[in-house]
């Protein structure tokens, strides 16, 4: 996890201690230190849009179980683990009130496919990158359930180790692995039909 | 031969459709992952510092946690009355204990006593 350049981690310790002793304006301290890098976080894994919101929600859940960190591990991954978390519970409360629409994945796949110029004339990386590949991959993730695509992003986008992923959403092994296959299986068959439809 | 050859073209058109779709497909799976590490990250700005902040003071606080470093006295007396009370437990079960030996082996030697005052019997008993 990133962090301010030129900020000692070891302060880290020193300045929960301070907000477990009741100074609530040591938290502040803490919040500017680690405020990139969960924005950072949680853009990987919700809309731009909500971004601020989840990472408000993430600070705010850190400070309530603040007692429960132990000073083994850094601060950050501490950190880390709970805004990974949000992002989940965001997911899983977006998908139980169904505010999402499913975004027709075809259509912006098809888009995305056939605005791309031959691929004997342009790079790939030059004629897919951009946009049209966040709207196609926002609409596959869509279509995922939401732990899914949290595994999804985790492994395969962001290429963490399966342990690490575990790690983070509080996961066995296997099942991250299981839920891994299953995910990425179900994107490339959505995008061959995506191919196939050009 | 003309059925074989027929096939062989089918075969082929087949594997080579399939090929452009893994390939077309591996070109797009790595522009997503592409399109991922490249997202633009909002600003974390002021607001958002104050937002937290905002609502972390609309929480309860932590309350002080008590000293933990004692007073040499106040060590020494926690450490000093649970030994102390502990001592004294189990030296009233010692002498509780050794009272009732004693005056076992008392009531054994009276019976014995009483039961052969003279002591010939003993004396019979060793083969004397």
């Amino acid at each position: 996890m990133a962090r301010d350049a030129g900020r000692d981690p070891s302060e880290d310790p020193g300045l929960v201690a301070r907000v477990l002793r009741g100074d609530k304006n040591a938290y502040e301290g803490l919040v500017r230190a680690h405020k990139d890098a969960v924005a950072r976080i949680v853009s990987a894994h919700v809309p731009q849009a909500q971004v601020a919101e989840l990472v408000q929600e993430t600070f705010v859940r850190a400070y309530v179980s603040l007692q429960a960190y132990r000073a083994d591990s850094p601060f950050s991954h501490w950190l880390s683990v709970i805004a990974v978390r949000a992002c989940h519970d965001f997911w899983r409360g977006r998908y139980r009130s169904r505010e999402t629409l499913h975004a027709d994945l075809s259509e912006a796949g098809r888009a995305m496919v056939d605005n791309a110029p031959d691929v004997s004339e342009q790079p790939a990386e030059d004629a897919l990158a951009g946009d049209q590949a966040r709207r196609l991959l926002a609409a596959a993730l869509d279509r995922l359930s939401p732990t899914d695509r949290m595994v999804l992003v985790l492994t395969c986008l962001e290429e963490r180790s399966t342990a690490e992923a575990a790690g983070l959403l509080g996961l066995s092994r296997a099942n991250v692995k299981i839920r891994a296959f299953r995910a990425r299986k179900a994107l490339r068959a959505m995008l061959e039909t995506t191919s196939f439809e050009r | 031969m003309k059925t074989r050859t027929k096939t062989n073209t089918k075969e082929h058109t087949k594997k080579y459709t399939k090929e452009f779709t893994k390939e077309r497909v591996d070109r797009l799976e790595d522009a997503l992952r592409r399109a991922h590490a490249g997202r633009p990250v909002p600003e974390t700005g002021e607001a958002v510092v104050r937002a937290v902040m905002a609502s972390v003071r609309s929480l309860p606080g932590y309350a002080a946690r008590p000293a933990q470093v004692m007073a040499p006295h106040e060590r020494l007396a926690r450490v000093f009355y649970p030994f102390a009370a502990a001592s004294a437990l189990a030296a009233t079960a010692c002498a509780v204990w050794s009272l009732s030996v004693a005056q076992g082996l008392e009531w054994l030697l009276v019976r014995t006593v009483l039961a052969d005052p003279t002591g010939l019997g003993a004396l019979r008993l060793a083969g004397l």
